[in-house]
């Protein structure tokens, strides 16, 4: 397995007690993020929508990629990758 | 001494480029925290015409981003859009100043927008923001997304008919309601929203002066409280419903907030524009800090927030009671509940 990290947002820290980055161990992307709800179920309903897909507003990247774009989330993950998480901002 | 003399020294913009601003028209939609930056950036730097669209009046708890307002603005109940004209006509007089008092809708849309070079975003909320953008693709008119909430900053310049993605590209799709935070719950800071508007407003002036190729058009993330930078390319997605297939459903009002008072009871109903289901505790969460009386059943919440009482119900829609100002109502929607 390897090594990665989850940043998350600020907005989202206090529900994980103020940690705005979380090492996981995981094989894919998948398994990372099955690992995070695993470790902090309390943030699914701020990820995750009812169908197991990230909420619409929530940017999840995979490096420099956004799993948006991705066609499975099934893909490998090396030591060392961030999983950054971001929200959109609809303020003004 | 030329007004704009330390401007047309930076040698991006120069005489030339002085002068192509001062042909442009921008339109402003939006005179919040982004707004009142953008507008005053533009207009000192001697745009030639904007427009200022927005439906709101100064309250006391604008003072501390909105940098157009005053306690005096507050206590005269001018609305924002009309403040700002005033103030900024006095800043720079040789620039056509239009203050549009109006709620960004469908119907309105093409008569609030028609004729800018750019569109600014100082809007608050995405329904917005996905109807400026179907406008801007059905027009081909760049538009510059910048949004802000806590200390964070999104922004990007988006560029249709060039072959980059549209804001749709970027969102998908209109978040269901009460799943975006607010700056009404979860608070913004000053510079946040200063950064933010200046990095919109310098792609809009790259734009303006005609430096179209020096627009960045990635995304632009900032966190300033942790000097934290991402830039992000977004694709256009090919089977986009807005740039793609042409679907412009929030420009058609197909896609919007409904807005309906209630006869005789001082209240106005809001039902989202995407169906949804709201998780009640959800809100009460982000509501405990802002609002009072806030109370909770299994088939309601209800709260005091501003001057109005505000019951949200599961599936989205919300009676906002004391007024029968369907803009208000909306608005007060937007920033409680959120779109």
């Amino acid at each position: 397995m390897a090594t990665v990290t989850v940043e998350l947002p600020s907005l989202l820290a206090p529900i994980v007690d103020g940690a705005r980055s979380i090492a996981l161990e995981a094989d894919t992307l998948r398994g990372a993020l099955d690992g995070l709800l695993e470790r902090h179920p309390e943030l699914g309903v701020h990820l995750f929508d009812e169908s197991g897909g990230f909420r619409q507003h929530v940017l999840c990247f995979h490096n420099e990629t956004m799993t948006r774009w991705m066609k499975s989330l099934e893909v490998p993950v090396g030591d060392g990758d961030v999983i950054r998480i971001h929200q959109a901002v609809s303020g003004g | 001494m030329d007004r704009y003399s330390r401007q047309t020294l930076f040698a991006a913009i120069g005489p030339h480029g002085q002068r192509q601003l001062s042909e442009k028209a921008v339109v402003v939609v939006g005179c919040g925290a982004l707004g009142t930056v953008a507008s005053q950036l533009l207009v000192r730097a001697g745009v030639g015409a904007i427009r200022i669209v927005d439906r709101d009046v100064p309250d006391l708890s604008n003072l501390q981003r909105q940098v157009l307002f005053d306690e005096d603005d507050v206590a005269a109940g001018i609305p924002k859009a009309e403040v700002a004209r005033q103030k900024l006509s006095r800043v720079n007089s040789e620039v056509e100043i239009e203050a549009a008092v109006a709620d960004l809708t469908a119907d309105n849309a093409d008569l609030l927008l028609r004729g800018a070079d750019v569109v600014v975003d100082g809007t608050d909320n995405f329904l917005t923001r996905l109807l400026v953008n179907d406008w801007a693709v059905e027009n081909r008119t760049p538009w510059i997304y910048c949004g802000v909430i806590s200390s964070q900053v999104h922004t990007m310049a988006i560029l249709p008919g060039r072959g980059g993605p549209c804001f749709r590209c970027y969102l998908g799709d209109l978040p269901p309601s009460g799943s975006v935070e607010t700056c009404e719950t979860a608070g913004v800071i000053g510079p946040a929203v200063e950064i933010g508007a200046s990095y919109a407003v310098i792609e809009a002036i790259k734009l303006l002066v005609g430096r179209r190729e020096e627009v960045d058009k990635r995304l632009l993330i900032l966190d300033v409280w942790e000097r934290l930078e991402r830039k992000v390319a977004v694709p256009k997605v090919d089977d986009c419903p807005c740039c793609g297939q042409g679907n412009l459903e929030f420009l058609r009002g197909e896609r919007s907030d409904r807005a309906a008072v209630l006869c005789g009871r001082n209240a106005v109903q809001v039902s989202p524009a995407t169906a949804t289901r709201l998780d009640l505790e959800a809100v009460e969460r982000d509501l405990g800090a802002v609002a009072s009386e806030v109370r909770r059943n299994a088939f309601l919440l209800r709260a005091k927030v501003e001057d109005v009482e505000l019951t949200v119900f599961p599936d989205g829609r919300a009676i906002v009671k004391g007024t029968e100002d369907e803009a208000r109502a909306r608005t007060v929607y937007a920033r409680y509940v959120g779109s």
